[in-house]
């Protein structure tokens, strides 16, 4: 399992047999624009050449044939010239396919993070009733990466917390004797099924209620993913401090992300006007007023749900 | 006529198979001396290989399986449930590294995560043996004891391989997962009791 021969970057393998092969095919001065490491072969084998001639293989002698180098010569060569442009075409290939279905470029925009934000997002999770601005900068059009604002979207967070989540899950369930792997298996999968059921609903119902707005799919699983942090929380506070620790930090955290996803989504998903906090007769607004408290309530409804059988 | 392409080929293939083995082991043993003394070093990452964390692997997910057959819902992990957390945990902190931006390649960080697990094995071996002396608070304090010290030195083995390839400001976010994943490994570890 270890770099073939050929293609080891930049550590050719040493040869530490004598070669039985005979001469090589170039001339010493030639560099083959074509051969992948330097050949070295050639003044080694040159010197061996003379003495092995009459104790070859039945391969003939080194001197003997020039011209039939040359005729090898061009036909491997094409053939390796070949082969590699065909390996970078289908290394193109794979590229572009996986490219449609995950677009990798844009989820690595939710993860241009730094330290310094996560901490300041994750203060902003369990404690977003100070903070006053909600708005995501934009540069020219496109919105500035989380590493520079703090109320941009980011992947980091809830994907690390959905797989803290499943651990803390095991280890809740290990420490009242309850465990076995495929428990947690199970755990992952149920929770992934709620989130993908919640991203569905809500998408559907955007549709439905014909809202224009950039909330992009991945967005809305940033955030819907946020919650996993207030449910960690919780769960390691009923470890360690049995039902009262569980209900208290889990009401503090179902409190915390209803405001935060109700700032967060006022914004993407109401009208300018609205959300600047003039009320706007109309059915739609209403229709969209109703729909972000929704989903903001399903929030701590989910967060209990996944919760609760975990804590005794 | 011998084609240039065909003598590249009989390069490793003549020899002996001794001479290929005893070549593979000693790269395998110098990345164990690396592991153990974790340095700044490139070695690991340079000649990178997955002998090490398939021999690792296997050894520990053998010594972690359930020993009979009847006793699955004992709750014990099985050879197949280990070898996959690890080779899934270890793929997962790779896409997470390479999405924040670190330069190190797919196979480079497996190799590394792979080898880091090294200590833990130790202290599986260690745990084993004392498991053989009494049940008691003292055998577990001792077994804890020495899970944590080599989780410990798991990290720190690897973020010393790792955490170069971030820029300064996202290494703990890169080395968080790592402490889960050997997190996760020390305590499957740790509530491991014998038949």
């Amino acid at each position: 399992m270890h770099p073939g021969g050929l293609v080891a970057a930049g550590t050719p393998r040493q040869r530490k047999w004598p070669s039985k092969r005979r001469t090589p095919v170039s001339q010493p001065g030639m560099a083959d624009p074509h051969q992948l490491f330097d050949d070295t072969s050639s003044t080694q084998s040159q010197g061996y050449g003379a003495q092995r001639g009459p104790s070859g293989l039945g391969y003939p002698a080194a001197s003997a044939s020039p011209q039939a180098a040359f005729l090898a010569d061009p036909v491997s060569n094409m053939a390796m010239a070949y082969g590699s442009s065909l390996a970078a075409q289908g290394k193109e290939l794979v590229d572009k396919n996986i490219d449609r279905f995950i677009p990798v470029t844009k989820l690595k925009y939710y993860f241009a993070v730094d330290t310094m934000y996560v901490g300041k997002k994750l203060g902003l999770l369990f404690f977003p009733y100070l903070h006053q601005d909600w708005e995501v900068q934009y540069q020219q059009d496109t919105p500035v990466a989380p590493r520079f604002d703090i109320n941009a979207p980011d992947l980091y967070i809830p994907a690390m917390a959905f797989i803290t989540y499943i651990l803390v899950a095991g280890l809740a369930l290990g420490t009242q004797d309850r465990f076995s792997p495929d428990l947690l298996g199970l755990q992952a999968s149920s929770a992934l099924a709620w989130l993908t059921l919640e991203v569905l609903a809500i998408l559907l119902s955007l549709y439905l209620v014909t809202v224009n707005t950039d909330l992009t799919t991945i967005d809305l699983v940033a955030f819907l993913g946020y919650k996993y942090v207030g449910m960690i929380g919780g769960v390691l506070m009923g470890l360690l401090f049995g039902k009262i620790g569980y209900y208290l930090v889990l009401g503090w955290c179902c409190v915390s992300i209803f405001v935060f996803m109700i700032r967060t989504l006022r914004l993407k998903i109401l009208a300018d006007a609205a959300a600047e906090g003039i009320p706007v007769r109309g059915a739609r607004n209403q229709l969209r007023m109703y729909l972000t408290m929704a989903v903001a309530a399903a929030q701590p409804l989910l967060m209990y749900w996944l919760t609760f059988h975990l804590v005794r | 006529m011998r084609s240039r392409v065909r003598e590249f080929d009989s390069s490793t293939l003549n020899e002996s198979v001794q001479n290929t083995i005893m070549r593979d082991l000693k790269a395998v043993g110098k990345k164990f001396m690396h592991v153990l003394y974790p340095r700044k070093s490139n070695t690991l990452l340079r000649d990178w290989d997955l002998w090490g964390p398939l021999i690792l692997c296997v050894t520990l997910a053998l010594m972690l399986q359930r020993g009979s057959v009847d006793s699955e819902k004992d709750g014990g992990p099985q050879f197949a449930e280990v070898f996959v957390i690890i080779w899934f945990g270890a793929v997962t902190i790779t896409l997470n590294s390479k999405l924040l931006g670190g330069n190190i390649s797919f196979f480079q960080s497996l190799c590394v995560l792979g080898y880091c697990i090294l200590p833990l094995t130790v202290a599986m071996l260690v745990c084993r043996l004392v498991l053989l002396a009494e049940l008691g608070p003292i055998n577990f304090m001792v077994r804890l004891f020495v899970v944590i010290v080599m989780f410990a030195w798991s990290i720190v083995a690897s973020t010393a391989f790792l955490a170069d390839s971030q820029p300064p400001n996202r290494k703990a976010l890169a080395v968080y997962p790592v402490f889960l994943f050997y997190f996760v490994i020390s305590w499957m570890i740790l509530t491991f009791t014998p038949q």
